[in-house]
């Protein structure tokens, strides 16, 4: 479903040349639900920027459902990103002045999806949040948005979701339940799953742990 | 520590620091410029309405002034320095050439206490500190008297009995004001000449004056508060005038100028001051983080605060220096660059309390502005709006005590700034309630105009004041260049019109004759009108004639009927209105008077300024005494008229048909072209011996020269408002898209489009603007009309092109500029989302 064939990215600081990603290899299967791991700042945000399609690696390339990056527009990479991606953040990154019915319906009408409201209306329930439908972000709190925003990243039935530490900014058992919500939803909808975590016990309930060192991804088997 | 933070905080944003130095000066250039230039005119024009007057207060009257009234007189007045006792009257003077009756004045050593005259052999009197008046056989007289009797320095006039020895002709005459009477050609005599003359007889129409100079020095405020307990003490046997009474066209015209230069820097100010809420504002937010993580450190709340306020506290104040440095460069060029095109002596001293008054508001803005401010950032639980605003009283406090200092004239500044604050309230009130009632959930076909929609309607406190800024600052700078724009319209004469002679005393029989002797010579006889003198006797069944009656009502009377008990006015007839003229108020004439023996009330029209100082209003009924009979007539209309086309009129124009054959003298105006001044002068005066004429071109030349400087000030000071206006509201929308970066980020993230991003902000911005930008001109448009009725008599004109300038151009420019912007954050990243993982 996600091949990362040889990507390599580098930063250059000044006249300093640091090598972020190098000769990258990684393979996601449909379904499938790792979790990646690794110390601050050894470039796992960088990755999860390249795989949205945000950047493009210096070497390499990536195929998203068969699909190459390389070659790819901005706009191209923008619209394969929107159809086939979705994404949940520690931060949530609701749009403030939209309520959570909107902002679950946005990746919905930006895919042209046929009834958004309605789609958007049962993805709600499902998270147990249909009576706060027409709450702002600023009325929920925080274990409520990240269930807007799973709902979110699920209501264009994306192939594969990027969660970048899903419960890093809830209580240990709120984010349990977030996670349980999670991993429920995926794999009902045999989403692929790439999840960031410095959370061991979360890593854990992946099928597969990947380390993120000196630019490689190292696996290990649970 | 607080100083390190300030000054670290300074240094590490110094494009911050920069744009809101620069953003805090444009602000305050207006207002401090305009308040200092604003200052020395008001002293300048002061010194001029006293120069002209001569003298602190003048009491006069037709008889001469006896020693009870002058007891009376001095007990009612401060005390005196010097005072003179001086005549003047019409006289004959008579050369080999002919006789014309010619006003005489008599003038004394030590007089006039302000101004002088300069002459044409270079000499002058009380400028260069000479006071040496004419000896008992001499006289000085205007350069027309020389004209008229063809004679030079050194010839001999006759007046009254004896002759007298023309020894210097009048170059410049600090009497001579810019009103129809003092252009009036003059001589000048001694107490001992007037004596030797022997003009003073029994039926000489003589005006007898007494001078004062008063020991301490008083405004002319305080000296009009004088004069007007003195008129309550002498009731109407005398007149009283103060420098105020002057009437002079230049001072009246300087003082729309400066009440409309207040105006417009106050206006340059508060625009100035949302520009400055919105930067400081945007920059604390950004330093928010900081601030806490100052607190989380155990660094106390006030600490913190004063950090944050005397940052700003620096940034207020680099702004004034600058301004204070540019004002100290640039006053010696002003004076230089005004003084060559105004004629009027302007002090450009520097006044250190002038800057310790602007360094007090500075604080205060500082204070009232900075600490609700940094408050709301510092404290974590969000406050209501009420009590947010309630944060913001000091300032209003403030800002309405200093828009009343800045623009007192008829309270204007503080009618202004309560205006402005009711219109913030009530559009923060309303417009939360009427976008509630549009809000509703879900996305709509078009998801740019969705998002344009939900942004307006749910980011309430941002879209009011984004919607209060572009309405105030399009109704304030569509008000600015409509006052301007008429005023300068108003001002400007033009060369067409501009006469070069005023004639007087023409009869009418003579008309026709002069016509063609002036047509003759090149020029055309313009503006013809007669004129008749009367008396005001009765004002709404008030007899002044009636003396016990008026000794028991002169305390009761206010002073509007004592101004008008008595007095003589110039009064005209017409069939209706002239092309420089409107009706105000009430309606025009109704044709031709038709009733016999003058029994029903003649129709009356009175100029509007005029009947605004002397408290006549529409359907009073005045009672003239014309010559002898009584005219009784009645106020049809008021009449706003155009003084500055420099053509004649009268305060009191009657209906053709009433007063038609009363014994009247005709006057006139005869237009600038080419022909030789001193030969029409010349020639007319051979033909017509009675008619007085006198040319005006000086005098208009240099009313001219002012209205020109003017106008170009006032176009520029319009544009200026503009301009500041135009850079707030960008700073509004830049700190707008600054905010929403995280949004549109988002948007991004999720797979919109940009342009459909840029398209929903640009479709968000173009409904407010329009609709901020349609109400504000209205509201601007409207309030110049106002405006324009309340301090400048009534000078509006329409100006249709200014308002759809603004309907135009000012959503184009907000849109330009989103754009713009917008291309900028939507070109952000986003993987900024991510974060740290």
């Amino acid at each position: 479903m996600l091949k990362l064939n040889n990507l390599s990215k580098t930063y250059t600081q000044g006249e300093k040349s640091v090598p972020v990603l190098s000769d990258l290899n990684f393979h996601l299967n449909k379904g499938e639900i790792v979790s990646i791991m690794g110390k601050s700042g050894s470039g796992k945000s960088t990755l999860l920027s390249l795989i949205s399609g945000i950047l493009k690696s210096d070497d390499g390339d990536i195929i998203l459902n068969s699909k190459s990056y390389n070659g790819l527009s901005e706009v191209e990479l923008a619209d394969l990103r929107a159809s086939h991606i979705g994404f949940v953040f520690q931060n949530f990154h609701l749009v403030s002045y939209l309520n959570a019915l909107e902002n679950v319906m946005l990746p919905a009408k930006v895919n042209g999806v046929t009834n958004p409201k309605e789609r958007a209306m049962d993805l709600l329930e499902k998270v147990g949040l249909k009576d706060r439908a027409n709450h702002l972000p600023s009325e929920l709190s925080g274990g409520e948005k990240q269930r807007v925003a799973i709902a979110r990243a699920l209501i264009h039935d994306p192939k594969l979701i990027l969660a970048d530490e899903p419960s890093g900014s809830l209580d240990e058992q709120t984010g349990e339940e977030v996670m349980d919500m999670l991993f429920e939803l995926v794999q009902k909808n045999e989403t692929s799953l790439i999840l960031v975590t410095h959370a061991l016990n979360v890593a854990q309930r992946c099928q597969k742990i990947y380390n993120f060192t000196d630019g490689q991804l190292v696996a290990h088997e649970i | 520590m607080k100083f390190e933070l300030a000054l670290s905080a300074l240094l590490r944003s110094k494009k911050f620091t920069l744009v809101f130095v620069f953003n805090f000066a444009l602000a305050i250039l207006g207002i401090f410029s305009l308040q200092y230039f604003k200052g020395t005119m008001e002293k300048s024009l002061g010194t001029k309405a006293r120069v002209l007057l001569g003298s602190d207060l003048v009491v006069s009257s037709k008889f001469p002034i006896s020693k009870d009234q002058k007891k009376l007189i001095k007990e009612s007045i401060p005390a005196v320095e010097n005072s003179f006792d001086g005549v003047s009257m019409m006289s004959m003077v008579s050369s080999n050439v002919r006789s014309r009756l010619t006003q005489v004045a008599m003038i004394e050593n030590g007089f006039p206490y302000y101004g002088g005259m300069t002459f044409t052999d270079g000499s002058s009197y009380k400028r260069d500190g000479q006071e040496l008046v004419p000896s008992e056989e001499e006289i000085w007289i205007y350069p027309e008297v020389l004209n008229q009797h063809k004679s030079k320095i050194g010839d001999f006039l006759k007046i009254g009995k004896s002759k007298f020895k023309v020894t210097k002709v009048i170059r410049e005459d600090s009497f001579k004001s810019l009103r129809f009477s003092g252009f009036v050609p003059r001589v000048y005599m001694s107490e001992a000449g007037i004596k030797r003359a022997n003009i003073l007889q029994y039926g000489s129409t003589v005006q007898y004056t007494q001078n004062f100079k008063f020991s301490k020095t008083f405004t002319n405020d305080e000296l009009e508060e004088v004069e007007t307990k003195l008129e309550n003490v002498m009731g109407s046997a005398i007149r009283v005038k103060s420098p105020n009474d002057g009437g002079d066209r230049i001072i009246r015209i300087m003082e729309y100028i400066t009440n409309f230069l207040s105006l417009v820097s106050l206006v340059s100010f508060y625009l100035g001051l949302v520009g400055l809420f919105y930067l400081y504002s945007g920059f604390l937010e950004k330093n928010q983080k900081d601030m806490k993580v100052l607190l989380d450190l155990g660094v106390k709340k006030t600490e913190v605060l004063g950090t944050y306020l005397l940052h700003f506290l620096s940034m207020l104040l680099i702004s004034c220096i600058l301004i204070f440095g540019l004002l100290s460069f640039a006053s010696p060029l002003m004076k230089s660059i005004i003084s060559s095109n105004v004629p009027i002596e302007v002090d450009y001293s520097l006044d250190i309390f002038f800057f310790l008054k602007a360094l007090v508001l500075i604080l205060s803005l500082a204070l009232s502005l900075g600490i609700p401010m940094i408050l709301d950032k510092l404290n974590s639980s969000k406050k209501s709006l009420l009590r947010s605003i309630l944060g913001y009283l000091p300032l209003a406090i403030i800002l309405i005590a200093l828009s009343q200092y800045v623009a007192s004239v008829k309270n204007i500044g503080l009618y202004f700034s309560l205006v402005l604050f009711v219109i913030i309230g009530l559009v923060f009130i309303a417009g939360r309630f009427i976008l509630s009632l549009f809000d509703r959930s879900g996305l709509g076909e078009r998801l740019d105009l969705s998002l344009a929609f939900k942004n307006i309607l749910r980011r309430k406190n941002s879209t009011l004041t984004i919607f209060l800024a572009l309405f105030i600052s399009t109704s304030l700078f569509s008000l600015i260049p409509q006052i301007g724009a008429s005023l300068s319209k108003a001002l400007a004469l033009s060369g067409d019109t501009k006469p070069r002679f005023f004639v007087l005393d023409a009869q009418e029989s003579e008309l026709p004759k002069l016509k063609k002797s002036v047509e003759k010579m090149g020029a055309q006889l313009q503006n013809i009108a007669p004129m008749i003198r009367a008396r005001i006797v009765e004002v709404n069944g008030v007899d002044f004639r009636d003396f016990s009656k008026l000794k028991s009502k002169t305390k009761e009377m206010d002073e509007d009927e004592n101004e008008l008990k008595n007095r003589t006015v110039n009064l005209s007839y017409r069939k209706g209105l002239k092309d420089s003229e409107s009706i105000a108020e009430g309606r025009d004439f109704s044709g031709d008077y038709k009733s016999v023996d003058l029994k029903d009330p003649v129709e009356v029209s009175l100029e509007k300024g005029y009947a605004q100082r002397r408290g006549i209003e529409l359907n009073d009924e005045i009672t003239f005494d014309v010559l002898g009979m009584e005219v009784k007539g009645v106020i049809v209309n008021l009449r706003t008229v155009d003084w500055a086309q420099f053509v004649p009129n009268f305060f009191f124009i009657f209906q053709d048909g009433a007063i038609n054959e009363a014994p009247k003298t005709m006057l006139a105006t005869i237009s600038s072209a080419e022909y030789d001044a001193d030969e029409m002068m010349i020639n007319l005066s051979t033909e017509f011996p009675s008619l007085t004429i006198f040319d005006v071109e000086n005098v208009i030349d240099e009313f001219s020269k002012i209205v020109n400087v003017v106008t170009s000030v006032l176009d520029k000071m319009s544009l200026f408002s503009v301009f500041v206006g135009l850079i707030m509201t960008f700073i509004i929308i830049y700190h707008q898209m600054s905010i929403r970066r995280g949004d549109i980020l988002r948007l991004k993230m999720i797979g919109l489009r940009i342009r459909n991003i840029r398209m929903s902000l640009l479709l968000e911005f173009a409904y407010i603007s329009m609709s901020a930008v349609i109400l504000g001109v209205v509201l601007g448009a409207s309030s110049s009309f106002f405006i324009a009725n309340y301090l400048f008599e009534g000078y509006w004109d329409f100006q249709l092109p200014i308002i759809l300038t603004f309907l135009i151009i000012v959503p184009a420019l907000i849109l330009a500029v989103v754009y713009f912007v917008s291309l900028k954050v939507t070109r952000e990243k986003e993987n900024d989302l991510f974060g740290e993982i």
